[in-house]
């Protein structure tokens, strides 16, 4: 009878351990969304982007230099990447495309957001324009039809005058207040303008 | 009939329900469920390496492989086992075990994604029979499964070969250097335009365009060449007349010219076209310095004059030395090697990557449809060496 019984509580408590499969139904809400850092930065840093990735910022916007990848300047050009895979052509001419399996990936990604998918950690020093936003500014910003080329050029004072604006940019995530049109910003670009201006915009 | 006790009825009871619940509970069904796609929505893509291990010494590596003698990257193994292979899963308490390259091609059709059973198993909107288990949240990116979907495509190859390094170098030769101003026929034809050296060009078959420096905003102008009839008639009658003249040379030992190009290049800084594999093997097998930007001239008896000038082998073809500093250059008329490295488009000008460049290397010293005589010189003596060791590439 024992046995019995340890049998029929034994079987009840692997028949409630199996309910766990249960939680199938709540569990499975989506598949992974294509990644920027890991399947679309390669793509921009490779060597068919050579020009970009080169350290030689005169010829042409630079996507990373060495070990060093300048997301913001990659992400900022959703827009170009979005008309190029519709149809339209690299910005700088030549025979340069994206391959079809590339234009997969990018045309999913910007269907998905185009979104950055690294959290940064929180921002705790002081943030200043000189130390850390003029950097970002400097790579990411600027360039022949941006910034410093058809856009103007922007100082300290630019900078704090058009607060609103930047204002507007960090609680958007970039899709709105920026006068040339939606970007889009990393996650540490964001924490980084949001901590500068917490902080009283210093210099 | 044998009568069951009510112990045992309960027993019975408590075992139906119990397959029950595994078998309902456990069926991967629901809303969320019916809207998931599990399917490969990427484009098969050939010029992404998709090899089976992450990390493949180059065949002609020095003798202790060097930064540039060593292709890396994601491989299949490597993602079966971030998915698949585990001390719960298949490389313990579950078969089969998924750990080696044997063991992953026995779900492997080599060539057929779409008959292979790996394939089926990540993509299958089956959610009671996909892989991994759908409702454990680690599934497959679009990149991965492209990875393993190329590489079955491609031979499920345990190595990886000329068919998979050439259209990986192909790519980040034509894309990497035929940018705007650079090695592409639109420049090189549109500067012989602009030069008044294409007779019957008028302006509306070129185009200007306009560089920018991104940083200062100085402008410069390069002249191209958009007519595309025009360009492909020019660019193809000077790559023809360049190989007929060289063919009937080599073959005659003597100069016999072939065929016209308008007035004659005299002297201009062109680039040589990367444009494509064909501009790339001319490249090759026809530098630029037995080419046209020369004052020298051959002239046939109807006044037809060439691009060319004396002896091809008497030349070097400069493509893998100028991306690999690690290397040096031999003439292969002279042997004798240059005394600096001219890797000045790797990494500072073309930004290729030291894997990308073991990739360019691994696919030119694999490539029948290069001469042997600009891989390894005349008689096999060799015409690359490595800086560090002296090795010398040989056949």
């Amino acid at each position: 009878m024992k046995k019995q019984l340890f049998t029929a509580g034994l079987l009840s408590v692997l028949a409630l351990g199996f309910t766990g499969c249960y939680n199938n139904k709540s569990d499975i809400l989506e598949l992974p969304k294509v990644s920027f850092r890991s399947e679309i930065v390669p793509i921009m840093t490779s060597g068919a982007c050579g020009c970009h990735n080169n350290g030689q910022g005169q010829r042409a916007v630079q996507f990373s230099y060495l070990n060093n990848v300048y997301y913001d300047a990659i992400l900022a050009r959703v827009g170009v990447y979005d008309a190029w895979i519709k149809g339209g052509k690299h910005p700088g001419e030549g025979v340069i495309d994206f391959t079809p399996g590339e234009k997969a990936i990018i045309s999913r990604w910007i269907s998905e957001g185009a979104k950055d998918d690294f959290i940064p950690p929180p921002i705790t020093g002081n943030v200043t324009f000189t130390a850390n936003i003029l950097p970002i500014y400097n790579v990411s910003c600027k360039g022949s039809s941006c910034h410093g080329g058809a856009g103007p050029n922007l100082d300290f004072a630019a900078f704090v005058a058009d607060k609103s604006i930047i204002t507007a940019m960090v609680n958007s995530g970039g899709a709105t207040g920026h006068p040339g049109g939606a970007v889009s910003l990393t996650l540490s670009t964001i924490a980084t303008f949001q901590a500068w201006l917490d902080q009283g915009m210093p210099q | 009939m044998r009568r069951i006790s009510a112990q045992k009825g309960m027993i019975l009871l408590l075992g139906g329900l119990f397959v029950s619940l595994s078998v309902m509970q456990c069926t991967k069904a629901g809303d969320n469920a019916g809207a998931l796609d599990r399917a490969y929505t990427g484009t098969p893509d050939s010029t992404t390496l998709s090899a089976f291990y992450d990390s493949y010494k180059i065949s002609t590596a020095d003798a202790t492989a060097d930064v540039n003698d060593v292709i890396e990257g994601t491989g299949v193994q490597s993602i079966v086992k971030t998915y698949c292979v585990g001390a719960n899963c298949h490389g313990g308490k579950f078969g089969p075990n998924l750990s080696t390259y044997s063991e992953i091609m026995a779900l492997v059709t080599p060539g057929s994604p779409e008959t292979s059973k790996l394939w089926n198993l990540i993509t299958t909107n089956d959610l009671n029979k996909a892989m991994p288990p759908i409702n454990i949240m680690h599934e497959l990116s679009l990149t991965e499964k492209g990875i393993i979907y190329n590489w079955i495509k491609n031979g499920a190859k345990e190595q990886p070969g000329l068919n998979d390094f050439r259209p990986v170098a192909m790519k980040l030769l034509v894309s990497g250097c035929g940018s705007a101003n650079c090695h592409n026929q639109a420049t090189a034809t549109g500067a012989w335009a602009r030069k008044a050296l294409v007779p019957g060009m008028v302006s509306a078959d070129t185009t200007q365009f306009l560089y920018t420096n991104p940083l200062t905003g100085a402008i410069t102008v390069y002249c191209q060449l958009s007519n595309q009839s025009r360009l492909n008639q020019v660019w193809g009658s000077y790559k023809d007349s360049v190989r007929r003249f060289y063919a009937d040379t080599l073959a005659n030992a003597s100069f016999r010219p072939y065929k016209t190009f308008g007035t004659p290049v005299t002297l201009s800084s062109v680039r040589g076209p990367l444009s494509d594999y064909d501009d790339i093997l001319l490249d090759i097998m026809y530098p630029k310095s037995v080419r046209s930007n020369s004052t020298v001239q051959f002239t046939d008896g109807s006044g037809n004059k060439f691009y060319v000038k004396g002896n091809p082998l008497n030349a070097s073809s400069s493509l893998i030395s100028r991306i690999d500093s690690t290397l040096l250059l031999a003439n292969p008329y002279t042997g004798i090697y240059a005394t600096n490295h001219q890797g000045d488009m790797a990494y500072g000008d073309g930004g290729l990557k030291r894997t990308e460049i073991a990739l360019i290397k691994a696919w030119y010293f694999a490539d029948p449809n290069i001469p042997d005589v600009w891989k390894y010189g005349v008689n096999n003596v060799g015409i690359f060496k490595y800086r560090k060791t002296g090795k010398i590439i040989m056949k």
